[in-house]
């Protein structure tokens, strides 16, 4: 599974430098690229990332005046040409510090530190996502999601007890989503494999709720399953 | 990716080596960047002449830390490291004026910069065309 990650960085080279980096090492995703701190708040609000590239000097709040804001802790990456931060870096606990210009080497070693990390709290932790509803973020453990519907600019989760609509796209979700545990069963639904009990024609059944299973789709989920 | 049995040669002001290990050869990446870096010098150097006319120290040192990154994304670290000079001489002063030298230089020769990397800019947006074609 890819890093998903945002820039937050006024300077555009800055940030196409950075962006490039993240494409070339196809370890990251850019989510979203932000020139100030206001515009990537207003995106995490309703987005979740796995790490925040985040410059220090910007016009309005600074990037540590950022980090007091978040409603959550991605991992941080500061990418800042005033060393003198590195004694802020450490307080605030960011994962790395990167001083520009760095090398594309250096910045590979930080974002495997940052995937280390991730790795290590997966091991961790009972897996785990938060969305964004009503004002609130609410904690969803991947086994207690059933499935994921697009419902346009909002996606719906039907968990084991209740159903929960965020805003956010399948797109997005795919990438989080789809691997081991997840699969897209149709441009409309994610579904947690585990949960399906069972499947006729082009339809799959999960606690009597009825999802389709579109042909293109068909063939990578019943190789997902075990198929006696 | 650029063919990597083509090596392009940056010319001899440039810091080739450290080039190298940025864009390993890439030039159309490097040829953006550069692009977007002497865009963006240029509009700083506005902005900085402005602000040392209003007399704004904080606002002064701003611009040129913003500026100081992209020296280096060209291959310019001696100049990077002047401009941080500049931008800690900003923090350091209590008066603009007696910045007043000092800038007078530092806008020279970053006028100069901007010529000596269109120049360059110049030569490899050819030598990727000719790739290209």
């Amino acid at each position: 599974m890819k890093i998903s990650s945002i820039i937050v960085e006024d300077l555009q080279p800055s940030a196409e430098f950075l962006q490039k980096f993240c494409e070339r090492s196809g370890l990251v995703t850019v989510q979203a690229s932000c020139p100030d701190a206001e515009q990537a708040l207003t995106f995490l609000s309703g987005n979740l990332v796995d790490l925040i590239f985040l410059d220090v000097e910007m016009p309005g709040l600074n990037g540590f005046q950022m980090l007091d804001q978040l409603v959550y802790q991605p991992q941080v990456v500061l990418t800042t040409s005033k060393p003198e931060y590195a004694y802020n870096a450490f307080e605030y606990k960011v994962t790395d510090f990167l001083k520009k210009p760095f090398t594309y080497q250096r910045f590979l070693d930080a974002v495997q530190k940052v995937e280390k990390i991730i790795q290590q709290t997966a091991e961790t932790e009972e897996e785990h996502i938060f969305i964004k509803v009503n004002g609130k973020l609410v904690k969803l453990k991947y086994d207690d999601i059933l499935f994921m519907e697009s419902m346009g600019d909002y996606v719906k989760f039907v968990t084991t007890e209740k159903r929960y609509i965020t805003l956010n796209t399948m797109k997005n979700l795919e990438q989080k989503f789809c691997g081991n545990q997840f699969c897209k069963v149709h441009r409309s639904y994610i579904v947690n494999l585990s949960a399906i009990d069972d499947i006729q024609e082009n339809t799959l059944y999960i606690k009597g709720n009825e999802i389709p299973v579109s042909k293109s789709n068909k063939a990578s989920v019943l190789q997902k399953i075990n198929v006696l | 990716m650029n063919n990597p049995g083509v090596h392009y040669m940056f010319s001899g002001r440039f810091d080739s080596a450290y080039l190298s290990e940025l864009y390993a050869n890439d030039i159309d990446t490097a040829q953006e960047i550069f692009e977007s870096s002497i865009n963006h010098i240029a509009i700083e150097l506005n902005i900085a002449m402005s602000r040392f006319n209003s007399g704004d120290l904080e606002a002064l040192r701003r611009v040129f830390h913003k500026m100081k990154p992209l020296f280096g994304y060209v291959g310019l670290p001696m100049l990077h490291d002047y401009v941080q000079r500049f931008e800690q001489r900003c923090s350091d002063v209590k008066h603009i004026e007696e910045l007043r030298k000092e800038y007078e230089d530092i806008i020279s020769v970053i006028g100069d910069t901007l010529d000596m990397l269109r120049q360059e800019l110049y030569r490899m947006k050819s030598f990727n065309n000719a790739r290209v074609s």
